[in-house]
């Protein structure tokens, strides 16, 4: 965690001061052992650390939009590690659960570096096995790691000036990292330690991971231990979309995790109970009169599509009910299907 | 066809709240079709292939009378996990 506090401490001591015009988002990761005399810290087992700072924008209740992901059997030997890390663009295509349309000539069009240029930092750094520091001419060591240790940090700028309105709000760039880590030889089952973190936002990214993979059988059964990878900007922005690796990395395990969630109902007031049964009595009545399309354009905003349309029927039914608990979430819901539905709930 | 749907609900409701979260659940649902719990909270399970019923499901606490038919379960009532059978 050492390399991480002084990459963190040496960008932000240069660049940042207590600016809110740079986003600065920093995970540290430690399975094993890590001792260090300088800090008097002593860590034994699993340590994960995550931060994101920079500017918020309450009018709009949103925040830079960022993704740290680790799945671990948490095994100091031969130890099965994925992690992925992601901001700006990247982070959101990365927990986007379909892959976008591939983009078009005009998409692909060199990227806008043009404007004012501010400094940025992205950068990680990953051991695993045993390293050893030695400070001075004294025989000891004065920083110990065993096991596996990954940090990962960016530092992004934003616009220097306040962003009044949606034609100049801030952007902020994309990175993304991301490490497949897998030095045992079977896989191991089940044991997970998953991981994340995420805000909002408008500006750069960069993506980072590294990982051991309980479910990485395919890559168990070969002489790799160990993929990693590191990009900004677009290349971040076109790994995040279309590698299926690195999607799959957040993907699958995203997946099971809805699959096996049971989640927690309440009860409502009558009230609002009322409007859940009406907007339910509209949805069964669209797949009575086999208005598909209507289904299916309310199915998509929800995120429940499915071929069948009784079961995307019952997917709209059931996300509906999952979703409004009170009068200001059925607004909302009623809101956002409005411009399909017409009509208000 | 069946297509059921798990919902959880808070284990430190009573009876007549879970009673009436079943209530609500079938109205927009359909029928409850299982009880139970997974440790931290009771689950319920509504088929969603099925009309929404207009009698509802009771669960009470307890073993079903012998005779009877309904679905029996371990829920959640004040915090406690009990034995429970729900009749319509």
């Amino acid at each position: 965690m050492t390399h991480l506090r002084g990459l963190s401490a040496l960008a932000a001591g240069a660049l940042l001061g207590a600016c809110s015009d740079y986003a600065t988002f920093v995970t540290a990761t430690n399975i094993g052992i890590s001792a260090d005399t300088t800090t008097q810290e002593l860590n034994i087992g699993y340590t994960r650390a995550e931060l994101f700072t920079g500017p918020g924008y309450p009018a709009q209740g949103e925040a830079p939009r960022v993704f740290g992901y680790i799945n671990s059997d948490l095994r100091v030997f031969e130890p099965h590690i994925q992690q992925l890390y992601a901001t700006g663009d990247a982070a959101s295509l990365i927990s986007y659960p379909q892959k976008p349309p591939l983009p078009t000539t005009a998409e692909q069009a060199p990227p806008p570096y043009y404007g004012e240029r501010r400094p940025m930092v992205f950068g990680t750094g990953s051991t695993v096995g045993l390293n050893l520091k030695f400070a001075g001419s004294s025989p000891a060591p004065s920083a110990i790691k065993f096991g596996y240790n990954r940090e990962e940090v960016s530092i992004i700028p934003m616009q220097s000036q306040t962003p009044a309105d949606q034609n100049h709000a801030d952007r902020y760039a994309p990175v993304l990292a991301s490490m497949d880590l897998n030095l045992g030889g079977t896989p191991a089952k089940g044991d997970t330690k998953p991981s994340s973190s995420g805000g909002a936002d408008a500006s750069s990214g960069a993506a980072a991971g590294t990982g051991t993979n309980p479910g990485a059988t395919a890559l168990a059964k070969t002489d790799l231990g160990i993929t990693q990878f590191f990009a900004t900007g677009t290349a971040a922005r076109n790994l995040a979309a279309y590698d299926d690796k690195i999607r799959g990395y957040f993907q699958t395990q995203a997946k099971e995790a809805v699959k096996t969630a049971v989640l927690t109902g309440v009860v409502v007031d009558s009230d609002v109970q009322a409007r859940k049964r009406q907007i339910t009595d509209y949805i069964h009545n669209l797949f009575n009169t086999n208005k598909k399309t209507t289904l299916d354009a309310i199915a998509k905003i929800l995120g429940v599509s499915d071929t069948n349309l009784q079961k995307e029927r019952n997917n709209i039914v059931f996300a509906i009910d999952q979703r409004v608990v009170n009068n200001v979430t059925m607004d909302s819901l009623s809101a956002l299907l409005k411009p399909i539905t017409g009509t208000g709930f | 066809m069946a297509d059921p749907r798990d919902v959880g609900f808070a284990k430190d409701n009573s009876l007549d709240d879970l009673n009436l979260f079943v209530r609500q659940q079938e109205e927009l649902l359909g029928p409850l079709v299982r009880i139970g719990n997974d440790g931290n909270q009771t689950v319920l399970t509504f088929d969603m292939d099925q009309a929404r019923p207009e009698k509802h499901a009771v669960i009470q606490e307890g073993n079903p009378p012998a005779s009877g038919s309904g679905i029996k379960g371990k829920v959640f009532v004040a915090g406690q996990l009990k034995d429970a059978f729900a009749t319509r």
